[in-house]
């Protein structure tokens, strides 16, 4: 009746899809495996450049006698390298390795996709680089000068063919949702930065038409390149893990194309009080209340999925960092959506609370996420197990408790920021003394998440390194599992 | 690369491959209708909320409508001529006038209550300049004033600006008069014409110094 039901109690149908998985992973084996640990080397380096700027908030004179470290490049350097040194090169690997999965293909080209790994952390290397000496291009989210552009979209031109190649030799027949929502990423990212980068620093447009251009592809690169990657990943892994179709292919579908229709519209909402045609802004307005359809939808999704399985975040660290991931995904929309209406707005603009809604987004959502695929990824590309709970523990509990404190005493802090910003006789130094204690508490927080990330990248080498056979048990959270039901 | 245990190998397969033989198969899609709560209760809702917010604060979708008009379609349109309010020399009227330019152009160094900031910009309130001579603070507003300075007894060391050339006599008058009236200060108001004698007698003066406005205002 049903043939995937079929399939799954044919010991000959189990034993080929192993097979074939098998080949898929050993093909991605070297590609997905630089791009996965190269990220890994750009989020410490990032999260340490988040703490330089962070710290120079509430103590201006740190660092501040050595030019490269001044504040205003420690800050896009550290937002540059955690989008495209971190999010952006871990989404690539991540985003392949689902692709190949699904498309039931093994990487045919895996020597190109080798180099463009390479590529791309050169271009980031660059552009990191670039922004230190001076170079920035003081265009927010592209502040990579362009002699870094060339790398990372020669290398994304390899990206896209090979997946292109993926979904060409895709067996015939239903293409899951995940598949849509890399496939689309692979495309969207590359034209957006392509289009941004030559229409804002090549050959600038006229200065009026600049910051709309420049909002655009800065909140696109959220929301149709970490966004569909992150829920790709999602909808790949709760299913897999819980062992359960997701709930309606007709949600999942809804959710992909309200996003691409609506998301586009959105990055205007930056420009309210701007002096902007008051439809762009209202059209932009309306997009970002409608993205309510595809977040609730996604969420429903999701939930209908997982509900009576909640019980397995217990032990699976990959579900558990989703989950928290999917959460923060529903949370930071909704926020959104909130903050592009017009009075709030007048409140929330140009203070801390913006950064702690990007955080939720950037953080809470996309890295969350990408840390469960890893943790999902990397066994079946090795072949060999995390080599320890406690510090998978460690990089939870630093990362989610860390986060949590970021966000709150940051978006308080905003808050009242905004409220006396708003208020014309308070004088501005004020102001700033008044959110000295909530910079403060941020730097301890991030602190805390760094910690996190640090026990990871320990946990990573430490399982590259290793020698010890493989146990062939999943390093899970607990060691005592209720039932022999393999979760990770 | 073939998968699987090749001659001369020792390992035990099935653990090595675990994690592959332990997962689950890839996933599929149950293909559930959405609910009709979403439907009515939520799609729809938001998109007749959509629709008109679009149509009410788009300002009639035109490329010169701003911000600020963006509810313009509830406002009747007004087809008379407006005819400009007449100017008239009264303090009150003056004063109004002159806060709008002071949060414009004065009021980023200076700030919005004329504190200034200590170290870079000197204050107006209850400062010995604003309260003192009217020559003395129409002069450097008009064109500049840079070097040392001394202000209720502390040295300041910075660069104003002119601003001869983007306001004019009334704006000049109306921005003094406010902030000689401001704040705690009180002194007369200036008038747009002591501002008119003086552009004409100092015509395109270069930046004063302390000294120079001395000298100049000593003659």
């Amino acid at each position: 009746m049903n043939p995937e039901k079929d399939q799954q109690h044919d010991p000959e149908a189990i034993e080929k899809s192993r097979q074939q998985r098998l080949e898929i992973d050993l093909a991605a084996r070297w590609p997905v495996g630089i791009f996965i640990g190269s990220s890994i080397f750009w989020l410490l380096l990032g999260s340490a450049l988040a703490i330089a700027a962070s710290i120079k908030l509430h103590d201006p004179a740190f660092l501040a006698e050595n030019p490269w470290l001044t504040f205003g490049r420690v800050r896009p350097a550290h937002l540059n390298i955690v989008a495209y040194g971190w999010l952006s090169t871990a989404g690539i690997g991540i985003g392949l390795w689902i692709l190949s999965r699904l498309c039931r293909a093994p990487i045919r080209d895996n020597r190109s996709l080798t180099l463009a790994a390479a590529l791309w952390n050169m271009g980031n290397a660059v552009g990191t680089w670039g922004i230190l000496r001076g170079d920035s291009t003081a265009v927010e989210w592209l502040e990579y000068p362009t002699y870094a552009a060339p790398f990372l979209l020669v290398s994304f031109a390899f990206v896209m063919l090979e997946s292109v190649g993926l979904i060409r030799r895709r067996p015939p027949g239903h293409i899951y949702i995940s598949q849509w929502y890399i496939m689309a990423a692979f495309f969207w990212f590359p034209s957006l930065y392509f289009t941004a980068h030559g229409l804002l620093v090549l050959a600038p447009v006229q200065a009026p038409a600049q910051p709309p251009i420049n909002w655009w592809f800065a909140h696109n690169a959220l929301g149709l390149w970490f966004t569909p990657i992150g829920l790709g990943a999602a909808y790949y892994l709760i299913p897999k893990i819980i062992g359960r179709p997701i709930h309606s292919y007709y949600l999942s579908v809804i959710g992909f194309w309200s996003l691409a229709f609506f998301y586009a519209w959105n990055g205007m909402h930056h420009l309210i009080g701007g002096p902007f045609p008051a439809w762009l802004i209202t059209a932009s307005v309306v997009a970002s209340i409608m993205m309510f359809i595809p977040v609730i939808t996604v969420a429903i999704n999701h939930h209908f999925t997982m509900v009576g399985h909640f019980k397995k975040t217990i032990y699976s660290p990959t579900l558990r960092f989703v989950v928290f991931g999917a959460m923060c995904y529903t949370l930071a929309s909704f926020q959104g959506s909130t903050m592009a209406i017009r009075s709030l707005n007048g409140i929330t603009h140009f203070t801390h609370y913006t950064i702690a809604h990007a955080h939720l987004g950037a953080y809470g959502f996309a890295t969350m996420v990408f840390f469960g695929s890893i943790y999902y990824i990397m066994p079946r590309l090795l072949e060999r197990e995390w080599p320890s709970r406690f510090l998978i523990r460690i990089h939870f509990w630093s990362c989610a408790i860390g986060f949590i404190a970021y966000f709150i005493f940051l978006s308080w802090g905003g808050i009242l920021q905004g409220i006396e910003m708003n208020q014309k006789e308070t004088p501005f130094l004020e102001i700033v003394a008044l959110t000295m204690p909530y910079l403060k508490l941020r730097t301890v927080a991030g602190s805390l998440m760094t910690l996190g990330h640090l026990a990871f990248a320990v946990s990573f080498c430490w399982m590259i390194i290793s020698h010890r056979a493989s146990t062939g048990e999943p390093t899970l959270f607990s060691k005592r599992i209720p039932n022999p039901d393999p979760i990770s | 690369m073939k998968p699987g245990n090749e001659p001369g190998e020792d390992f035990d397969t099935r653990k090595v491959h675990g994690a592959i033989i332990r997962e689950k198969s890839e996933p599929s899609e149950k293909f559930r209708a959405a609910p009709w709560w979403l439907k009515h209760g939520i799609y729809a809702p938001l998109a007749m909320w959509g629709i008109w917010y679009l149509i009410v604060a788009s300002g009639g979708f035109r490329w010169d409508e701003y911000s600020e008009g963006y509810f313009r379609t509830f406002v009747p349109e007004t087809t008379e001529e407006t005819t400009p309010a007449p100017v008239s020399n009264d303090p009150k009227a003056l004063i109004a006038e002159g806060e709008t330019v002071y949060t414009a152009v004065c009021a980023a160094c200076h700030q919005a209550t004329g504190t200034g900031l200590p170290g870079a910009f000197p204050p107006l309130a209850g400062s010995d300049w604003v309260n003192g001579t009217e020559e003395k603070i129409i002069l450097p507003v008009l064109h500049g004033l840079v070097g040392e300075i001394v202000v209720n007894g502390e040295t300041w060391n910075g660069a104003m600006p002119a601003q001869g050339a983007t306001l004019d006599d009334r704006k000049v008058a109306a921005v003094l008069s406010y902030i000689r009236s401001s704040w705690g200060n009180s002194a007369p108001p200036v008038t747009p014409e002591s501002v008119t004698t003086l552009r004409e007698k100092f015509k395109d003066h270069a930046p004063w110094t302390a000294a120079d406005l001395e000298a100049a205002l000593a003659e």
